[in-house]
């Protein structure tokens, strides 16, 4: 899961120099504003077929928010 | 300087007098629309909505809740207009809660508004229960449900239609007083605690009426609503104006929604703030990046620009492309909130969108003043609003008094009596009005940096400065800990762009050297004296304000330069 949660964000930020861990924090780490996280989540939405509502999304920290939060839908679903 | 009459508009007195005349002349119009799921659109007609406010007004005054006071939480929905309307026009008080407030937060503005119900919609049943039950009060629960999905106030507007149909006439003969408060939305905090803002009917509709005089549209227009309702700013110079005009918004729940909105609907208007425009725009020069297109673009800009000095509108054939960013028929933008760098305004003009900048405070209903049309400049925020007056006091302050200035803060008189200076309210913002008639605002005098030697700084303006540094992300200037000779200094809070620097000993070398050579440019009053590095962003309000009283702590392990 993280490896898919982290390809995503490498295509979407698209900087070279950008070493993406766990603690990576989604905002200030990434270099991206509240509306481009919300483009961001829409990648996920699509890649696993799950809906993330806006609530949600303010809980995203840092990059294990979202690999938590997506491996507990997943598992829902399942 | 150029003059150009107020456009004519009609004389009302209270928001069940706007809807009423809307729903009048506009009978079967859409008002409001909603995306339900697969893309279904689900609309409301002025009449409808007239008469939902109606049905749901009625079932209010069953439950005994004329005159109370009413707190409304949820996202960007019918439902929570609907509830609005209901609410100020049985003569009772809406409070709008902001839903990004954890249960906590809710309960303490609840219990500080001495709310006796709260309303909210479908999606913040969770928060509300919550609320609820910290708060402390008995406060009547009333889900509103969903339009969207289903469910619209599934127990309320069914009660109110059947006692409307049994002949039960007490909604119209409510007799609405038009001074008494009926609206208290809380303030943003930037200065403070939040404080709550009373504002009357006759405030509000001040307002819209002269926002309405400046900025035209039409009922052929559609707007796509994202900012949030709670804000004076959205439910002012979005909703009621609208309703004024008679034209369709697509109610956007979040910003996620954001894009299906755009494409779906395809606005003609939209009121903005600066984080939007400017990250639209980033966007769009992104796009054309990763096309290899950003030199064409540009060049197309320009030319459409050039064009349009000359009469020629070409912006929506030229950059067609870019533009479906927006759906492809965005005319105009109304951005207010916080200031917009004009070079934003000249890359959209480029497009065929005109961005009317404004200004305003909650606590004037709230616009104060906006750009026109037909009239407008880049780096003002356009003229006042003809329901108040505006002078500029000492040292520039902007002062203003008026129809759709509050009658103060709730409970709070040793505020109210801050906030005005004989009969002046002291917006704490500073600026000028100049030979054209357009003000221009220089900066925030509630942030004014007062020097032990009488000197008063304006830390925006270096904050500027400082930003200008490719190391420096974000900057935030603050009256310095420690005196050197008498006079206290200035010292910066920095988020630095840490992907520059190699580690926090070679970032502080680094900053101070890049600080140092800054000062050499700075008359002595207004050099940092010291500095700080932050490993976080600037926590910020809602609109994007930093959030400076929550800094004045933030001194610790200050650096020299």
């Amino acid at each position: 899961m993280f490896e898919r949660v982290k390809r995503i964000i490498e295509d979407y930020v698209r900087r070279d120099d950008l070493q993406i861990t766990g603690d990576t924090d989604v905002l200030c780490d990434l270099g991206i504003n509240s509306l481009e996280l919300m483009e961001l989540v829409c990648a996920f939405e699509m890649e696993f077929n799950v809906d993330i509502p806006e609530k949600e999304i303010r809980r995203f920290l840092i990059v294990d928010d979202i690999v938590a939060y997506l491996e507990k839908e997943s598992a829902v679903a399942e | 300087m150029k003059n150009i009459l107020l456009n004519e508009v009609d004389a009302f007195v209270d928001l069940r007098f706007l809807l009423e005349r809307s729903a009048e002349r506009f009978p079967h119009h859409t008002a409001f629309m909603e995306l339900a799921r697969a893309d279904t659109v689900r609309r409301v007609s002025y009449v409808e909505f007239k008469d939902d406010v109606h049905a749901l007004g009625t079932a209010f005054l069953m439950q005994g809740l004329k005159g109370a006071r009413i707190a409304l939480v949820g996202e960007n929905s019918y439902a929570w207009i609907l509830a609005y309307f209901s609410i100020v026009n049985i003569g009772a008080t809406v409070i709008p809660l902001d839903k990004e407030l954890t249960p906590s937060e809710l309960a303490e503005q609840i219990g500080r508004a001495k709310v006796d119900a709260l309303c909210h919609t479908a999606l913040y049943s969770t928060e509300a229960r919550e609320a609820i039950g910290r708060c402390g009060r008995e406060v009547l629960h009333i889900n509103l449900g969903s339009m969207a999905n289903g469910g619209l106030a599934e127990e309320l507007l069914p009660l109110g239609r059947a006692e409307v149909d049994r002949g039960n006439d007490a909604y119209a003969h409510v007799e609405l007083d038009v001074e008494r408060t009926c609206a208290i939305p809380f303030t943003s905090g930037t200065t403070g605690k939040s404080k709550g803002v009373m504002l009357s009917q006759k405030n509000l509709v001040a307002d819209v009426r002269s926002a309405c005089e400046l900025v035209s549209w039409t009922s052929r227009d559609t707007l796509v609503s994202v900012l949030p309702l709670h804000h004076a700013y959205e439910s002012t110079c979005e909703v009621f104006s609208s309703i004024y005009y008679g034209s369709a918004i697509a109610l956007c729940p979040g910003a996620k929604s954001l894009p299906r909105y755009l494409s779906l609907f395809s606005p003609t208007l939209m009121v903005l703030v600066p984080l939007y425009v400017e990250t639209f725009c980033n966007r769009i020069k992104r796009a054309a990046e990763e096309r290899g297109s950003i030199r064409a673009l540009n060049q197309a800009v320009l030319l459409s620009c050039a064009l349009r000095r000359l009469g020629m509108d070409m912006g929506a054939r030229l950059l067609s492309e870019p533009r479906a960013v927006f759906g492809g028929s965005l005319r105009t933008i109304i951005c207010g909130g916080a200031p917009l760098d004009p070079s934003y305004i000249r890359f959209f003009r480029g497009l065929g969108i005109d961005v009317l900048q404004g200004y305003g405070i909650t606590e004037c209903s709230p616009l104060i003043a906006v750009n026109r049309n037909n009239l407008h400049k880049d780096a003002s925020v356009g003229q006042v609003v003809s329901c108040c007056d505006l002078k500029i006091g000492e040292g520039g302050s902007v002062l203003v008094r008026g129809d759709n200035v509050m009658s103060g803060y709730l409970d709070d008189p040793e505020a109210t009596a801050a906030a005005f200076s004989d009969g002046w309210f002291i917006t704490g913002d500073l600026g000028y009005v100049g030979d054209d008639g357009f003000l221009r605002l220089s900066g925030r005098g509630k942030d004014v940096i007062v020097l032990s030697n009488g000197k008063n700084i304006m830390p925006q303006e270096i904050e500027a400065r400082l930003a200008q540094s490719p190391l420096i992300v974000e900057a935030v200037v603050v009256c310095g800990a420690t005196d050197k000779g008498g006079v206290r200094n200035l010292a910066a809070l920095i988020y630095p762009d840490w992907e520059r620097l190699d580690g926090e000993e070679d970032a502080y070398r680094c900053l101070k050297r890049e600080i140092s050579r800054m000062n050499r440019e700075l008359v002595y009053y207004k050099r940092i004296a010291q500095f700080v590095l932050r490993a976080t962003p600037f926590e910020k309000t809602t609109t994007k304000k930093v959030k400076r009283f929550m800094l004045s702590e933030a001194l610790e392990g200050m650096t020299n330069v």
